[in-house]
């Protein structure tokens, strides 16, 4: 089921109302509506993946509650061993084998060696990045002892499946999610609204802009080949836009729908856009998946090459970005996006004292201002490699965009792929949301307007919701992070 | 904040909007009234004619989408046949809306002869609501117009259908077209002319029909979830029809060549020849009766212009003249 159907808000509604007419002091049934609501949520789109979950759940609850009743070493290795390899295993097997064997095929024809493997024939279940991510982070936590099992297997149950966040995250740890599930919740008003806030939010960056922008952005990199540079420049830097509007915009809507049932999730993206470096940037984008990244393979990672130096930190820093691109797709694309932060990162981790002294000595605002364009012109450049279909399709575009006729701006041009109505959408919308999310940038979310004047918000509420209805587009996109 | 205080504040902006989209709903049917009276939008005034007719008047009926009523001229087809006919084809008219229309028709009409002209999207066509919206706001209150939206939409598209300002802004795009220039009615090439049929003057060249090609995956026969249901409502009208001692004949009308080449139609034939088989049925596929087309008797991709549509009606004409 999608957040922008017409199908969730009805579903919200049932589920939300039944949520809060359960007593208090009865919160396990509250758990267990949430549990069997999840799966209802995740079965409306396929039903049979959903023992996938309750394997991968039931796997980490047992495996989590033997490791917190034994001290013995040997045993404990095993414990984490089989939860790491049940839920790699299963990453593996359903989101890389046709990448993994495709890519041995093309390694074995570039040395001459010809085999015919027909690739599996293999659907990626929704959300499996995510909620893999997610268990695992609870395995390890209880290994590591940071956290205690939870001995309730509702209450774990639901929280690895729990709807808001179950197919594209916020990738929630245990330790802030599973004490949330084990105690009794009230309906606190306050919460409520600015979740109804941060859900109308969410929509409007999704519905309004990134849904209007996918079919332009999609023409664009499909018939780059015959456009100008400037065109392209505009397709990339829409698609910066649409893919930040997309997974932000479902990120507000899951964080405002858990608020509804009293639970806070964490934020997931700082405006990244007012970075004024890739390292900035990398800590206000997806920040649940940097801080798990950090958490899980960066530190451990940095601790195993310790011996190097900072040879061993940059190692880290690589394999980390390399990884992280990969968890994106299955793709050679994506690894080179990995890759390519990576490398960028590692600039700035060596070059952080010689550009503290250019910032002393330069106007700071003026600093800053040439930081951030440098970093979202990186980040533009990035997602050339994150849209492509291939590498050659990356370089092919890359290069057909850098050309002296890039600056060759023509009106005919702009309005060849976009119709007059869209365009004056996106000049509407998109300064709206950048302006809103610059003065809302201390807050949670861009409409978090709680000291605005009423007429004000009534206004704001009312422009949004109509906006809603009036300018979906007729052909609605799935949010692009389902398919990581 | 209490809850009560919560509920109603929340309670406020919902009643807020929906009567804000119902507005834009008022809007956008204004403009459409607009349109009748220029002649570009057809719905109102076909419905409207249609309801003027004499009770039993009409011989012969055609059912159908756009390319019906762009397709058959009921009065080049009655010049020639001395019959009364009438065109009740719409936009996008799927065969659950078809049923519906026909019910209607039922309501103040017995034809002795229905036409009923099949397309892919007839049979695949899953979103309803674009479908129903053409028909339901001119139908005349009564069963017909409350099955339409009771049996004719699933629970997503009724609740939908609330909202007008969100099913109906595909219109905003014509809107903010004309919004800085009024609009030139001697440029306007097609236009409702009478009894159903929409005239369209200009010509489509080879060179920009293929450039349309592109785009036509929606044409394709790929049967849908809705698939079943649209063929439930074929066999209903199949039904009544027999019970009603009235001839039913299913057609196809042409669709240019060129479309023939990129879009696997033998699949979609097949279904309806089965279909008129097992029902005795005549299936008359004017894409295949020889009929002296070319490109340029089309018009908006797929659909006849007026000098197509006379030699479709002719045809139509002679084989119902031959048939008496």
């Amino acid at each position: 089921m999608l957040f922008n159907s017409v199908e969730f808000p009805i579903f919200l509604l049932v589920v939300l109302f039944t949520y809060w007419l359960i007593p208090k002091k009865w919160f396990q049934w509250q758990n267990a509506l949430i549990l069997g609501a999840s799966y209802f949520f995740y079965g409306w789109w396929n039903w049979q993946f959903l023992a996938l979950i309750f394997f991968s759940s039931a796997t980490d609850f047992i495996v989590a509650n033997k490791l917190g009743k034994t001290t013995k070493d040997k045993t404990r290795t095993l414990l984490i061993w089989t939860s790491l390899v049940v839920n790699l295993g299963i990453l593996v097997y359903f989101k890389y084998s046709n990448f993994f064997i495709e890519s041995f095929v093309d390694l074995m024809q570039t040395v001459g060696l010809n085999f015919n493997f027909a690739s599996l024939n293999i659907i990626l279940p929704v959300g499996i990045s995510f909620y893999t991510f997610q268990t695992l982070s609870y395995t390890i936590d209880v290994y590591r002892g940071d956290m205690e099992p939870s001995k309730n297997p509702i209450n774990f149950f639901a929280y690895v499946s729990f709807f808001p966040q179950l197919v594209a995250g916020p990738i929630e740890r245990a330790s802030d999610l599973v004490p949330q599930f084990e105690k009794a919740r009230k309906f606190n008003t306050e919460l409520g609204a600015d979740g109804l806030r941060q859900i109308i939010w969410g929509l409007f960056k999704k519905v309004l802009i990134a849904d209007n922008l996918a079919p332009i952005v999609e023409k664009v990199f499909d018939g780059y080949e015959t456009m100008p540079p400037i065109i392209l420049f505009i397709g990339v830097t829409l698609f910066s836009i649409q893919i930040y509007c997309d997974f932000s915009g479902y990120s507000d809507i899951a964080i405002g729908t858990a608020r509804l049932f009293g639970f806070e999730l964490n934020q997931n993206f700082r405006f990244p856009f007012f970075s004024k470096n890739v390292t900035e940037f990398w800590r206000r984008w997806h920040i649940s998946l940097s801080n798990w990244l950090r958490d899980y393979l960066f530190i451990p990672l940095s601790i195993q090459f310790r011996s190097l130096g900072i040879k061993g930190i940059i190692l880290a820093m690589m394999l980390t970005f390399i990884l992280c691109g990969l968890w994106h797709g299955a793709r050679w694309t994506f690894i080179v996006f990995g890759f390519w932060q990576g490398v960028i990162l590692t600039y700035e981790f060596l070059s952080a004292k010689k550009r503290g002294k250019i910032k002393k000595r330069m106007n700071k605002n003026l600093y800053n201002a040439i930081s951030l364009i440098l970093t979202f012109v990186f980040w533009k450049t990035s997602m050339i490699l994150f849209r492509a279909d291939n590498l050659h399709h990356a370089w092919a575009y890359f290069s057909s965009l850098i050309s002296f006729d890039l600056f060759q701006f023509s009106m005919k041009d702009i309005l060849a792929v976009m119709d007059p109505l869209d365009l004056l959408k996106f000049l509407i919308f998109i300064p709206f949301m950048l302006l809103m999310e610059i003065l809302q940038r201390e807050k949670l979310h861009g409409l978090e307007i709680t000291n605005y004047k009423w007429y004000t918000k009534l206004i704001l509420y009312s422009i949004i919701a109509i906006s809603i209805l009036l300018f979906t587009p007729i052909e609605s996109a799935d949010f692009i992070y389902f398919q990581f | 904040m209490s809850i009560k205080a919560f509920l109603v504040k929340l309670l406020f902006y919902s009643v807020l909007v929906y009567l804000i989209n119902l507005g834009i709903g008022e809007f956008f049917k204004n403009d459409n009234s607009k349109k009748t009276q220029l002649g570009i939008f057809y719905p109102e005034t076909r419905w409207n004619e249609f309801y003027s007719l004499p009770e039993k008047s009409l011989d012969l009926v055609f059912l159908g989408s756009s390319l019906c009523y762009r397709g058959i001229n009921p009065e080049l087809v009655d010049s020639l046949t001395h019959l009364k006919s009438f065109n009740l084809g719409s936009s996008i008219q799927s065969l659950t809306t078809t049923y519906f229309v026909f019910e209607e028709l039922l309501n103040h009409q017995h034809p002795k002869v229905i036409y009923l002209d099949l397309f892919t999207r007839t049979l695949n066509l899953e979103d309803q609501l674009e479908s129903v919206r053409y028909n339901y706001e001119f139908m005349n209150s009564g069963e017909a117009k409350d099955n339409l939206y009771l049996s004719g939409l699933n629970f997503t598209e009724k609740i939908q259908f609330l909202f007008p300002a969100f099913y109906k802004r595909d219109q905003l795009n014509s809107i903010f077209k004309y919004a800085f220039k009024s609009i030139d009615t001697s440029k306007i090439s097609d236009k409702y002319y009478k009894k159903g049929f929409v005239k369209s003057s200009k010509r489509m060249s080879t060179a920009s029909l293929n450039l349309k090609l592109n785009g036509l995956t929606k044409f394709d026969w790929t049967p849908t979830e809705r698939t079943e249901i649209h063929l439930k409502y074929l066999q209903k009208i199949i039904d009544r029809c027999k019970d009603e001692n009235i001839k039913l004949i299913l057609s196809s009308t042409p669709i240019p060549k060129s479309f023939y080449k990129i879009i696997e139609l033998e699949q979609f034939e097949k279904t309806i020849q089965d279909i008129s088989r097992k029902n005795n049925l005549e299936f008359i596929n004017y894409n295949k009766t020889g009929l002296p087309l070319n490109d340029t008797l089309h018009f908006k991709d797929h659909h006849l212009n007026q000098y197509g549509a006379r030699i479709l009606s002719t045809k139509i004409a002679e084989q119902i003249n031959n048939s008496k």
